[in-house]
Formats: C-alpha cells, structure tokens, sequence
C-alpha cells in the first residue's frame, strides 16, 4: 500500500477535530467571556513511514487571547476584565477562576457567580454586601463599595496560558501560582462577549469541509489506482 | 461521529431560549413594573487530548493544552432590577417606587405575593387593591372621600366630603429582600419568595434601605427594545451560524460514507 493514504487519513482526523473546536467556538458566540480556541496543526514526520512523506498531526489548541466586545449592561454587578487577567472563585472542587463577570448576590448577599460559586475577596474570603444596602459601586481596582462604604476587594490574577486548564463552566483551574505584576483593570456596569468571530467561524467552517473533502478525493484515487493495479497486474492474462 | 453535531445543538438550543428571552422583553415591554430578563451561558466540559505542561520530548513540554469544548448551556434567565423610566400619569391611585422596595399583594389563598406595578384601584367596599383585585395592604377608603393623597412614606389619607379636616387611612409598606433577583416570576406582574431571595422585610418606604412612593406616577418596564432588536439579530445570526456547522459535519460525513 502506498504511504500517502494514511497520511491523507491523518489530513482528515486533524480536519474533523478542527471542525469541532470551531463548533465550540460557534456554540459559545453567547457565552460571557469566552474565549475561543484555534487549533494550530504541526507535521508529524516521526510518525511518517518515510522520509520524504510527512504526516501531519494536531498541534494543539491554543485560546485565542483576545478580548471581547464590550457590552453595556449599567448592572452593577456586571464586571468586565480589561486585557489578561481573572477572577477567583471557590467553587466546591477548590479555587477556580473565571472571566465571566456576570454576578449576583445570593440570600447571604455574598457577591456569587451566575452558578452560584462565591467570588473570592482578596485574600479568598468572599465579599458580603450589607442588607440595607442602596447602591453597589465596583471600582477598576475590584474594590467594592456598598452606599459609599469599601466592603472588600475582588481577587484578580493573572496566569499564563499554559498553567490553565479549561474545565467548562466558564471556569479554569490553575497549576502554581499566579503571576504577578501590575493588576487587571476593571470595567463595571460592562460584560465582556464571547470574542469568538462568526464571520472567522464560517470561513474556518468552509476551510475545514472543503480540505476534508480534498482528502477525501486523494484516499478514493489511492484507492483506485490500487484497485486498477490489482485488476491489471494480478488478474489473469 | 464528529461531536460537532452535538456541539452545534446545543448552540442552537442556547440561542433558542435566547430568542425566547428576547421575546419576552419584548412583549412586555409596556407592562408596568416589568423587568427584563437576561440568558446568561457558559460553557460545557472539554475533553482534553493532551494537557498543557505535558512532555512533548526530552526537556520539552507542551505550552498550551489541546482540549476540545463540547458546547454550551444555559446558566440562568437573570432578572435585571435596574428602576425603569417613572411616567406620570396623575392618577391619585397609581404609585411608583423610587428606590428598592416591592409593594405586598396578599392572593386570595392568603399568599404573599410582591409587586413593582404600583397601578392600584378601589373595590366596590372602598379596598385598595391592585389591577387584579387582590389587596394591597389593609386600606379601605370611605364613599365620602374627595381627594386621596399617598404620601412618599406610605401614608394613604383623604379629605372628607364637606369637611375640611384629613384624615389618615392606613400606610403601605414596601417590602426588601436581601437577593431581590432571587425572586422568582408568577406571572400577572406577581414576584413570589424563594429560598434565594431571603425573607422580606417590611418596612416604610423611604426608610432602612426600602425606595420612596411616588404618587402620579407609574413605573414602566424597563425593557430597551433597542437592545433586545440588537440580540434578536445576533441570536438569530448565531442560530443560523450553528445550523451550518451541522450542515458541515454532515457534508463531510456524506463524503466519508461514499469512500469505498
């Protein structure tokens, strides 16, 4: 058998998992603060049966940092990260973090996400509002103030990309310790969109079906002309 | 069979309860005391093909994890208690809260039940109730009043035919809750406790945290129908968009079928 048809096939897994990260990507165009992935392709010349054929493998999938559009929602507790950076949360597997600013308060009026996982305080304590409370204000430090009054200050983080691991929820749990340097800034009565692109999602769509089928095309040739090659040179004469 | 198709499903069905959402807003956009509802999402699990920090060869690893999202969710239909617009109506018996505050509406199974909808009425007896009849507070105003004043505290008076004196009536009271968007929706403008919300606490209005009462005035729906036009164009978009992904997937699983 020639080589060049598992390297085809190689071509058509990559593709398939391509089309499922870009139908992630495209299922979260309504997420709050998500951030869609790329996948990046890489050749495999390891796994290729000769030298002069490389394969290709997956390279990985790589979070599209960028941030996305925001949008104003005057909801006090509606926080948009600028640039890089994170929020804390205790979630009941531990500390997690999240871009998804869209919180609320629960009957203990502790500052909760959407899930209701409380949002840790600097420190990790969680941040309680009092009851009689007229007005929340958020500053761009984090810092929140009840009628006037600091009643505590939002842990923000900043890790890099390759201590995050994605564990849906619009959650990340984190390897080690955050990163330091200057702290995220951030935007209240904002949330942050999903900055996934549906104009780049469809061109990746298109891309993604039309090289499937180009690979789809060179495994029936190989299968043809194998096929040929057995019915002229092994059939009777 | 690529996740895709599952992936993609449940993009549409995230933007269908969007659309749902939206149209709610949108039909209720000039029901008194309304507040808008939000779709909120987040993502579903990944299924991690290779973790970030994972060796890739010797004193290599790899920089960023390959992890593929399998779809979304819906997370919550978050009430917005942002104060909608007060209009004035100069009708003596429609009121407007200014600040925080549900006015109590005791239902015929002896329920309490809490309102925005300050557009209030008098039975045949003289009770104050609101559109649906059901009573608001304890408040029965005499055959023979002339001019019914609901003052910013509360206090419900009139002035009698003929005379000249006033006289206080009763007061309406607003009740607070801790987590006023944990109440949960009953329809008919009706807002019910939940354990979410904390118990009601009732007070004064203008007073310990609870808004003013506003006579004259009713508070409309704090619907923006600019905004709600604006995510039924990209929810319907997004829907679209998802359904092409299903087209895709099963293009491709057409040609792999036709492979022989």
């Amino acid at each position: 058998m020639s080589s060049g048809i598992y390297i085809a096939s190689a071509g058509a897994v990559a593709q398939s998992n391509a089309l499922d990260v870009t139908a992630n990507n495209i299922a979260n165009a309504s997420t709050a603060g998500f951030h869609g992935d790329r996948v990046t392709f890489k050749e495999a010349l390891g796994k290729a049966r000769s030298a002069d054929a490389a394969s290709v493998g997956s390279g990985g999938s790589r979070v599209d940092t960028q941030s996305g559009a925001l949008q104003q929602t005057d909801n006090p507790l509606d926080l948009a990260i600028d640039g890089d950076g994170l929020f804390g949360v205790e979630s009941p597997t531990g500390t997690r973090y999240t871009r998804s600013g869209n919180f609320k308060l629960d009957e203990g009026r502790n500052i909760v996400t959407a899930d209701g996982m409380k949002v840790r305080g600097e420190g990790g304590s969680p941040i309680v509002v009092p009851p009689n409370a007229q007005s929340i204000s958020v500053g761009s430090d984090g810092s929140v103030s009840a009628d006037g009054q600091l009643v505590g200050k939002l842990e923000l983080v900043k890790f890099a990309p390759n201590q995050l691991k994605r564990e849906g929820g619009s959650l990340f749990s984190a390897a080690g310790k955050p990163l330091g340097g200057e702290a995220p800034k951030l935007h209240a009565g904002m949330l942050e969109g999903s900055n996934v692109n549906v104009v780049r999602g469809v061109v990746d769509l298109v891309k993604v079906s039309r090289t499937y089928e180009s690979l789809m095309r060179v495994i029936q040739n190989y299968h043809d002309v194998e096929s040929r090659a057995a019915k002229e040179l092994g059939g009777p004469k | 069979m690529f996740r895709s198709l599952a992936t993609a499903a449940s993009g549409m069905e995230a933007q269908q309860t969007k659309l749902d959402v939206t149209a709610n807003n949108i039909a209720n956009v000039s029901t008194n005391g309304f507040k808008k509802g939000r779709a909120e999402f987040a993502d579903l699990i990944y299924q991690t093909v290779r973790g970030a920090g994972s060796p890739t060869g010797a004193g290599t690893s790899a920089p960023t994890p390959t992890e593929i999202g399998l779809g979304t969710r819906l997370v919550s239909t978050a009430r917005d208690i942002g104060q909608g617009e007060l209009h004035s109506t100069n009708g003596p018996l429609d009121v407007a809260i200014e600040g925080n505050g549900y006015l109590p509406v005791t239902l015929p199974s002896g329920e309490t039940a809490y309102t925005r909808n300050g557009a209030l009425h008098l039975t045949a007896e003289g009770r104050l109730v609101n559109a649906d009849g059901f009573n608001i507070g304890d408040i029965t105003v005499p055959p023979e009043a002339e001019q019914v004043t609901i003052a910013a505290d509360g206090t419900v008076s009139a002035k009698l035919a003929g005379g000249s004196q006033v006289s206080e009536l009763g007061k309406i009271q607003l009740a607070t809750f801790a987590n006023p968007a944990g109440l949960s929706s009953r329809g008919n403008n009706l807002l019910a406790e939940t354990p979410a919300s904390g118990t009601a606490v009732l007070g004064t209005p203008g007073e310990g945290g609870a808004g003013a009462l506003r006579q004259g005035m009713l508070e409309v729906s704090n619907v923006n129908v600019v905004g709600e036009m604006i995510d039924l164009i990209s929810g319907q978009r997004a829907y679209e968009i998802n359904s092409r992904v299903i087209k895709a997937a099963d293009d491709m699983l057409g040609q792999t079928a036709q492979l022989r």
